[in-house]
């Protein structure tokens, strides 16, 4: 019987395993809902709470978070933009108040100056809330910005592990990642 | 993400050259032999047997063929058709029509083989522009609206009544019977569509069809149009299904509009999945189903049919989806198996699994890539 | 004059039969990603339900909401134990199981309750009603309303509670719901126990004027898928519409023009369909689907 952190996950679909042990995936492709509007989309993340009054307060939040989702609150998903659709995906991620959060490739697609805007939003969030993070992103520059700690992978292999510091100082990392 | 897949060689598809026991139909001198032998048996056959069993033999001959039809447009192209049975029909009548007002009987055959395919064309015309399942759809109008079209045109169809039409009698000087004769006009007829149909799907239009069956997108990246494909085997498939009314005269010399009812549109169908879906062999094993389970079931009780055709159905998708056919492979890549051992271990590929190689017992620090 | 309202007026009623069963056939398709030939014939199989109780003296719309229920539950069943391997896979392969079924279930009703046309009361007296000089069947005002109704309510579980919302989300991306919580699984079977019970209202519905047999929504099928190809599966308010329109067309064609007549009437919605679909190929509603290769 597999177990994984005290759930047994044997037949189990990876998202349920998710949800059950409080971790928010972000998956690289977004997986918004486009049928559905920016709210429902929230209220989707928020599926397994049970305190509508939370639900709702941390709906708010979200749109302080990002403002942008504010002015399309109503609108299907499908129609917005790739920056606007990353920013409800991590919406919708928190929603469920998870303890660890899964960002994979949040600045794919997405233009400089998007893509920052979203880490900015990311690293608000982490400040204020203090979730623990996993972030899966070839931006290094970007990571940098948000990490604590980072593990570099070269074709599955673990290279180097370090603070952000140390990395960032390192000269291999600086010509190979950071354009230096 | 680790290692590319562990899993071992799956199963092959088609028995390889290096084993052993090939299946006895494969041997070489099958080959050489298999085919006289079909037809000396074939030619001996309506000699030797009953009235009765000739003319079920007949009837299945003449089912196998609309069954055959059928399989050009669903097992080999993918295009699932509830209107064969109106090809039938049409054709039937058609013959009937022909034979009544006496026109030369050549002709006949050729306008049973015309004007289905020609109608055939039309529908496929319209509702292959659609895609997904829209053959589907239109098509369960064909018997639908057949029926009483059939009963309206009473002054081609004969209406309610329906039209005999007695045309295939055994020549004077032949010394045989007729129902002989009309099984050997079935086996012949029948014989030289199946021949016909059999190269068809084993050069390159069948390989066509298989491409528009797996993949459209893939088809037509290939320069492969789906939709002019599925025009032709359609068209083809309604060919076919005129020459089986034509036969079917012969055969049963009588036609209505309950020949192609919306209940024989669906037997037909269930037939050639259970006889086996793109198969050659599977047709005839299918024109067989079609004629021999009603000829039990009514025998014991009439009411059961529906439901024993229902349950066979799902039962064969679930355990032998190949149809009756592919039961000896089956069954030998069973046997096989167990002998052996675990042959292959590829884990089953559920539409969630993870790849969750380097998982939980890893430093939280470790990046985490290959997500679901 | 009032021969035409009373025909737009039964033609709304059998045009509403057909948009239940249509609306069915859409919402398993958004659910499943199949079509799913044997909706009728599961309403059917509902229908007899009612009627045997009826038989035994239980009071009619009791017998229905009974059958409502058990709808629901085959329908569930149906989804989990049978359908379930073939969702994501061929839609070729699932139209046939679901044609399996069709053929099952029109079997079991056949042999359990035979092939003879049975007696279904009817929900509506079997009067009409003046109004502004034309005299309209009770039957068919009933029928449209209590099918309106249904789907009024269905819209309504689906715009605005919860569960709707997760039927909804199940049927956009399976796996993204998923990883919200959301119970796949579990809400497929309710999309397919909804869809059922739908049906099965329907069935109640028409039974009294088409007699009970097992194969008594064949037709209505027909008409159904048709309604399905002209309102395109992506858009639920628009096969009710289409299958409105087809109800009230083949009526005024019955009538009106000669050649089609009562008995094939049956033919005008692919008179329809042929024309409509010359012109624009996503059905009068549907939205073409883009696929970038």
């Amino acid at each position: 019987m597999g177990k994984f952190i005290q759930l047994v996950v044997d037949g189990l679909s990876t998202g349920s395993v998710y949800a059950a042990l409080g971790i928010a995936h972000v998956p690289e492709g977004r997986g918004t809902l486009g049928d559905l509007t920016v709210r429902e989309n929230l209220r989707v993340g928020a599926y397994l709470r049970k305190d509508a009054k939370g639900v709702d307060r941390d709906i708010d939040y979200c749109l302080d978070l990002f403002p942008n989702l504010q002015d399309r609150i109503k609108s299907n998903a499908s129609a917005l933009s790739g920056g606007e659709q990353q920013m409800l995906a991590v919406a919708r991620a928190i929603m469920s108040k998870p303890r660890l959060l899964l960002l994979d490739e949040a600045s794919l697609g997405l233009a400089p100056s998007t893509a920052k805007n979203v880490y900015d939003a990311i690293r608000r969030l982490r400040t204020e809330s203090g979730i623990s993070m996993i972030v899966v992103e070839q931006n290094a520059n970007l990571a940098f910005t948000l990490v604590d700690s980072a593990t570099v992978l070269e074709v599955g292999r673990n290279v180097l592990t370090g603070t952000s510091a140390e990395l960032k100082g390192m000269d291999e990392i600086r010509r190979a990642y950071l354009g230096g | 993400m680790a290692t590319p897949s562990t899993s071992t060689s799956s199963t092959p598809s088609t028995s390889t050259a290096s084993s052993p026991a090939s299946p006895l139909w494969q041997r070489p001198w099958a080959r050489w032999a298999g085919p006289p032998l079909i037809v000396v048996v074939l030619a001996v056959l309506p000699l030797v047997m009953t009235e009765s069993a000739n003319d079920t033999l007949a009837r299945i001959g003449v089912f196998a063929v609309a069954v055959l039809g059928l399989n050009v447009v669903m097992g080999y192209t993918g295009q699932v058709s509830l209107g064969q049975i109106f090809f039938l029909g049409l054709g039937a009548y058609v013959t009937a029509y022909g034979v009544q007002s006496g026109w030369n009987i050549v002709l006949v055959f050729v306008l049973t083989c015309l004007i289905p395919a020609v109608v055939g064309l039309l529908v496929a015309l319209a509702a292959a522009r659609l895609g997904g399942l829209a053959i589907a759809m239109v098509t369960i109008a064909l018997p639908i609206v057949g029926v009483p079209l059939a009963k309206r045109l009473s002054d081609f169809t004969g209406g309610s009544q329906g039209l005999s039409a007695r045309f295939v009698e055994a020549p004077e000087g032949s010394g045989l019977y007729d129902d002989q004769w009309q099984l050997y006009v079935v086996l012949v007829i029948g014989g030289i569509v199946f021949l016909l149909t059999s190269l068809l799907v084993r050069g390159k239009y069948g390989r066509a069809f298989a491409i528009v069956k797996g993949n459209e997108n893939v088809a037509s990246s290939m320069g492969i149009s789906p939709y002019r494909y599925k025009v032709l085997a359609f068209t083809i498939a309604s060919l076919i299904g005129g020459v089986s009314g034509f036969l079917y005269m012969v055969v049963v010399q009588y036609t209505s509009p309950e020949t192609m009812s919306f209940g024989h549109s669906i037997e037909l169908l269930v037939a050639m999945v259970i006889g086996g879906a793109g198969s050659i062999v599977g047709s005839i094993l299918g024109g067989a189903f079609y004629v021999v389970v009603p000829d039990l079931t009514n025998a014991v009780d009439p009411s059961l049919t529906a439901l024993l055709q229902g349950a066979l159905l799902l039962a064969v998708l679930f355990v032998l989806p190949g149809g009756l056919v592919s039961l000896p492979r089956v069954l030998m890549r069973r046997l096989r198996r167990s002998p052996a051992g675990r042959g292959s271990a590829a884990p089953p590929t559920t539409p969630s699994s993870t790849t969750g190689s380097g998982t939980a017992a890893e430093e939280t620090e470790t990046e985490r890539q290959g997500h679901a | 004059m009032g021969k035409f309202v009373q025909l737009v007026v039964d033609g709304l009623s059998t045009g509403s039969v057909y948009g239940a069963i249509a609306l069915a056939i859409v919402l398993v398709h958004q659910a499943t990603g199949l079509i799913n030939f044997a909706q009728g014939g599961m309403a059917v199989l509902a229908t007899y339900v009612a009627w045997r109780l009826t038989v035994n003296d239980v009071p009619l719309i009791f017998a229905i909401l009974v059958s409502i229920l058990f709808s629901f539950v085959v329908g569930a069943v149906v989804e989990r134990w049978l359908m379930r391997r073939f969702e994501r896979g061929d839609p070729d392969t699932a139209v046939v199981v679901t044609i399996g079924l069709l053929t099952l279930i029109t079997g079991i009703c056949g042999w359990l309750w035979t092939y003879n046309n049975q007696q279904f009361p009817s929900l509506f007296p079997l009067d009409t009603v003046s109004f502004l000089g034309v005299s309209i069947s009770i039957r068919s005002i009933g029928t449209t309303l209590v099918i309106v109704v249904a789907m009024i309510a269905l819209q309504g579980l689906f715009v605005g509670t919860k569960l709707g919302l997760a039927l909804r989300a199940v049927a956009i991306n399976p796996e993204s719901a998923a990883s919200s919580g959301l119970p796949v699984g579990r809400l497929l079977m309710v999309g397919w126990g909804l869809a059922a019970g739908l049906g099965a209202v329907a069935g109640a519905l028409v039974a009294p004027q088409l007699t009970l047999t097992p194969g008594m929504l064949d037709s209505t099928l027909v008409y159904a898928l048709a309604a399905v190809i002209l309102g395109g599966l992506t858009s639920p308010i628009g096969v009710v519409v289409a299958a409105w329109i087809i109800g009230v067309l083949e009526n005024l064609a019955a009538v009106y023009v000669p050649f089609i007549g009562f008995d094939l009437k049956v033919a005008v919605p692919f008179i329809l369909i042929f024309v409509v679909l010359i012109v624009r190929p996503q059905g009068l509603f549907g939205r073409k689907v883009v696929v970038r290769v």
